[in-house]
C-alpha cells in the first residue's frame, strides 16, 4: 500500500499529526495522536519495529532529557525530593513524559515519510510548487546524514583495525579518540559533499530554471482518503483536546 | 595558442595552474587542440594533474576550485573560463573517478534520468534514453535496483550511463575504468567506440594505455607538462 500512496497524502498525514504533537500539552491527547500516528505508519508498512531500534540507541539521552524537563519544573506535588529542595513532582514528570510522546510522535512522522521513495518525495514536494532547488537541497540533506554515519563508521574501523580496541577503553580515553577523529570526519564529509555538489551541476542541475521529470504524480482515490482521514482524525483529536479542557 | 588551427573543437591555450596554498604549480603551460568527433587519451602518473586538467576543461577550475589560473579554455573559439560549470553541461559532461560523489538517487533509472531532466528533455525522449544506455551498457538488469547497494563496478557503469544519458558533444572519462572488472571494461569499451562512431568527442584520463585502443592521439602528462605521445616512453 505505501508505495501506491501518493507522497503529498503522506506529507499531509504527517503535518497533520505532527503539528497537533507541538500545539497540543495535554498528555492523553498526545497519546491519541501517537496512537494514530501508529495506527497509520503500521497501515503505510512503515518500518516502525527499525525505527523503534534506533530509537532505543537513544534511549539513555531522551530519558535524560525528560529527567532534566522535570527536574526544572517546580510545580505539583513533589515524588522525589531532598529536605525542602524539590526535585521531581508529578507535573514535572507529565511534561517529561509529554516531551518523550512528542520525539515519538516526530519519529513516527519520519518513519512515515521515508515509506515514499526520495525521487517520488522531491516530485511531491515539486508539484506542490516548492522549487526544485530547495526540494532537491532538502532530500540531499537527508541522504547527508548517513554519508556522515558512514565516515564516522569507517573511521572508527580503520582505528580498530589499527590495533585499538574502543570497547576496552575508559571513557575519557573513549572520548580523546572521538575528538582525535572528528576534525577528519567532517573534512571527509564535506569533500564529498563539495564533489556530489560539483557532480550535479556537470549534470545540469540549475542549468535552466525549468525541468522536465519522467515521474508525474497523481492523486489517486486512496490518497484522496487519506488526506481526508487524515483532517478527520485531526478534528477529532482537536475537539477532544477542547472537551479535556472543559473539564 | 597561436600554432592552434581554429579547427578544433577544445582549445587549451597556455594554461598553467597553481592551487590555493601551493608553492609548485600543478600544470605549467599546457596546450592542446581537440577535433570534433576526436578521442584523446591522457596518461600520467597519480599526481601528474590529470584530474586538474580535466577540471580545467570541464569549467570546474576556475569557477568552483580557487588557485592561480592562467591561459585560455576555448569551445568552439568561445572563452569558457568565465562561464559556471552548469551552463557548459549542455555541452560537456564528465565522469568522475569516484561513483560514490556522483549518485544522489536511490534508483538506477532516477540516477541516469537527472541529467536530461535537468537540461529539459521531453520525458518521453529521456525514457527511450534510458532504454538505450542501459541496454548499451547491459545494466538493463540494475534499472530499477538501489545505486548505493551496487559494487564498485556497477556503480560506476551506472554513473557513466547517467552522463551517456545527457546526450552531449563532449565527453570527459577521467579514469572511469579504475573500479570496473574486466567485462565492464569491455562494455565501457565498446561504448567509447560506439560514441566515437556516432561522431562525439571523447576525451580520456587513463593511466592504462590498454584503456585507450580507440584513442586518435594520446597525450603524456609528465611534471605538469602535456606532450604528444609518440610511442616511445621516456
Amino acid at each position: 500500500m505505501s508505495s501506491t500512496v501518493d507522497p503529498r497524502a503522506k506529507l499531509f498525514l504527517v503535518i497533520c499529526l505532527s503539528t497537533l504533537g507541538i500545539v497540543f500539552e495535554n498528555i492523553w491527547t498526545l497519546l491519541i495522536v501517537l496512537i494514530a500516528e501508529l495506527i497509520y505508519a503500521v497501515m503505510l508498512q512503515a518500518n516502525v519495529l527499525t525505527a523503534i531500534k534506533k530509537l532505543r540507541k537513544m534511549l539513555y539521552l531522551i530519558i535524560g532529557i525528560v529527567i532534566l524537563q522535570s527536574l526544572f519544573i517546580r510545580t505539583g506535588r513533589v515524588l522525589i525530593g531532598f529536605n525542602h529542595i524539590k526535585i521531581i513532582t508529578d507535573v514535572g514528570l507529565i511534561k517529561g513524559a509529554g516531551y518523550l510522546l512528542r520525539v515519538m510522535i516526530i519519529f513516527l512522522s519520519g518513519t512515515i515519510i521515508a515509506t515514499s521513495d526520495m525521487r517520488e518525495l522531491i516530485q511531491g514536494l515539486i508539484q506542490l510548487k516548492l522549487p526544485y532547488d530547495l526540494a532537491f537541497m532538502a532530500s540531499v540533506g537527508i541522504k547527508f546524514l548517513p554519508l556522515l554515519m558512514e565516515q564516522l563508521k569507517d573511521t572508527l574501523i580503520a582505528i580498530q583495525l589499527r590495533g585499538i580496541d574502543l570497547n576496552s577503553l575508559k571513557l575519557k580515553q573513549k572520548l580523546e579518540i572521538y575528538a582525535y577523529i572528528f576534525t577528519p570526519v567532517i573534512v571527509n564529509t564535506l569533500t564529498k559533499a563539495k564533489q556530489i555538489s560539483i557532480s550535479i551541476e556537470a549534470r545540469g542541475f540549475r542549468a535552466f530554471n525549468q525541468r522536465t521529470s519522467i515521474k508525474v504524480l497523481k492523486f489517486k482515490a486512496l490518497d484522496y482518503a487519506l488526506a481526508l482521514s487524515s483532517a478527520i482524525v485531526a478534528g477529532v483529536i482537536i475537539i477532544f483536546n477542547w472537551h479535556l479542557l472543559q473539564i | 595558442m597561436g600554432d592552434i588551427d581554429n579547427g578544433y573543437m577544445v582549445e587549451v591555450d597556455r594554461v598553467s595552474f597553481r592551487y590555493q596554498n601551493s608553492a609548485k604549480p600543478v600544470l605549467t603551460d599546457i596546450n592542446l587542440g581537440v577535433r570534433r568527433g576526436q578521442v584523446v587519451g591522457i596518461v600520467g602518473l597519480s599526481g601528474s594533474g590529470k584530474t586538474t586538467l580535466m577540471n580545467i576543461l570541464n569549467g570546474i577550475i576556475p569557477r568552483r576550485i580557487n588557485g592561480d589560473f592562467q591561459g585560455r579554455v576555448l569551445l568552439n573559439g568561445q572563452e569558457i573560463t568565465e562561464k559556471d560549470v552548469f551552463e557548459l553541461s549542455t555541452v560537456i559532461a564528465t565522469v568522475f573517478q569516484d561513483p560514490d560523489s556522483q549518485i544522489v538517487f536511490s534508483s538506477v533509472e532516477d540516477e541516469i534520468a537527472f541529467g536530461p531532466e535537468n537540461l529539459c528533455v521531453p520525458p518521453d525522449e529521456i525514457l527511450q534514453r534510458i532504454d538505450d544506455i542501459t541496454e548499451l551498457l547491459q545494466i538493463e538488469n540494475l534499472r530499477y535496483r538501489n545505486p548505493n547497494n551496487l559494487s564498485g563496478g556497477e556503480k560506476q557503469l551506472v554513473v557513466i550511463a547517467s552522463v551517456l544519458s545527457l546526450n552531449v558533444e563532449i565527453l570527459i572519462l577521467d579514469e572511469c575504468m579504475a573500479q570496473i572488472d574486466n567485462k565492464g571494461r569491455q562494455l565501457i569499451m565498446a561504448a567509447i567506440k560506439n560514441l566515437r562512431d556516432s561522431g562525439k568527442t571523447i576525451i580520456m584520463v587513463e593511466h592504462d594505455f590498454s584503456n585507450l585502443a580507440y584513442a586518435d592521439q594520446i597525450y603524456l602528462l609528465a611534471d605538469g607538462r602535456l606532450k604528444p605521445y609518440d610511442g616511445v616512453l621516456q
